[in-house]
């Protein structure tokens, strides 16, 4: 119980990596950087269609604390970022992954803070809404926040913020193209409905040894008894 | 009447929690498993209620609350954590 890192971080991430890959969620991809370390992620974001960042693909690395969820992990950009809320080296701010601390000089409120029910989903969402729509109250860069200003009071015209979104958008296709994906770029195409198929699911919850089924108002039947196993163990 | 039983019989008991939930929202795991620090479900690890309704293993929300100086919030409506009584 006292190693680190905790079990309880390895089970509720191993957790959520099943959920995100079983219900993949519209808006991002994640994966493992190295299959035997559960605590550093590789996220891609898809910049949501409608907005400047439409067909970019935005890659971060997500790190972990040992004792996750109790506090909360960090986000970096390794794509470039020209965003008012992340700073020069790609670490992005917001409240969301800041512990509850009293801190009045920040402007965030305790409630705006992280705490152990958000999730990788919860974050990534929150990101991807930041990117639109930035928080210039707090900026991590505060040209880039000067320079959204100017172009939201500007209604658009002045074009300097845009120009720039736009150029780092361009530059993701290299990485998209490295990884074979293709960026949706429409919202049909963003927005995931498909449901994995049920064969699929088999295998999966086959591979974790853990037989608990969480979302059985989702499926049609289940197949599986889950009374012998009570989640508890694990291999 | 009188009835015997002749075979012997092994009696089996099934249980479970009524939370209106299925997983505790800080570990993640079942209600009906036991947090990630214990070995037993049941009486060893406990469910609690805040006033809010909101129901957690006992051992995630006081290791939740205990790392928390300012405000004590519950982690799903952030209302401020009470237990139920």
């Amino acid at each position: 119980m006292a190693s680190s890192p905790s079990s309880s971080a390895v089970k509720a991430l191993q957790l959520e990596l099943k959920k995100i890959h079983d219900e993949p969620v519209e808006g991002f991809r994640v994966k493992l950087i190295n299959d035997d370390d559960l605590f550093v992620w590789e996220v891609a974001i898809f910049g949501p269609p409608g907005t400047l960042y439409e067909g970019g693909y935005f890659k971060a690395h997500m790190k972990f604390p040992p004792d996750y969820p109790y506090c909360p992990p960090s986000v970096r950009f390794v794509s470039k970022m020209w965003h008012p809320n992340v700073y020069d080296n790609g670490d992005v701010c917001i409240s969301i992954l800041h512990p509850p601390v009293d801190d009045p000089q920040s402007g965030e409120l305790p409630s705006e803070r992280w705490n152990p029910t958000q999730t990788v989903r919860t974050v990534l969402l929150s990101i991807i809404s930041l990117l639109n729509e930035p928080n210039t109250y707090s900026p991590a860069n505060v040209d880039a926040s000067v320079m959204f200003r100017k172009f939201k009071e500007s209604k658009g015209k002045d074009k300097e913020y845009e120009n720039i979104i736009r150029k780092q958008v361009i530059a993701t296709k290299e990485d998209s193209e490295r990884d074979g994906v293709i960026v949706p770029t429409t919202l049909q195409e963003y927005c995931v409905s498909s449901k994995p198929s049920s064969h699929d699911n088999q295998v999966d919850a086959d591979f974790y040894d853990d037989d608990y089924v969480d979302d059985l108002d989702d499926e049609e039947e289940m197949y599986e008894d889950d009374d012998e196993d009570s989640g508890n163990e694990e291999s | 009447m009188k009835v015997k039983i002749k075979s012997n019989w092994t009696a089996v008991a099934s249980w479970r929690w009524i939370a209106n939930d299925e997983n505790c929202g800080i570990c993640r795991m079942p209600f009906d498993g036991c947090c990630p620090d214990c070995k037993l479900p049941g009486d060893d690890c406990p469910l609690v209620w805040g006033q809010c309704s909101h129901c957690f293993h006992i051992h995630c929300i006081v290791k939740w609350l205990n790392s928390q100086q300012v405000h004590q919030l519950c982690p799903m409506c952030r209302q401020e954590w009470k237990f139920k009584e």
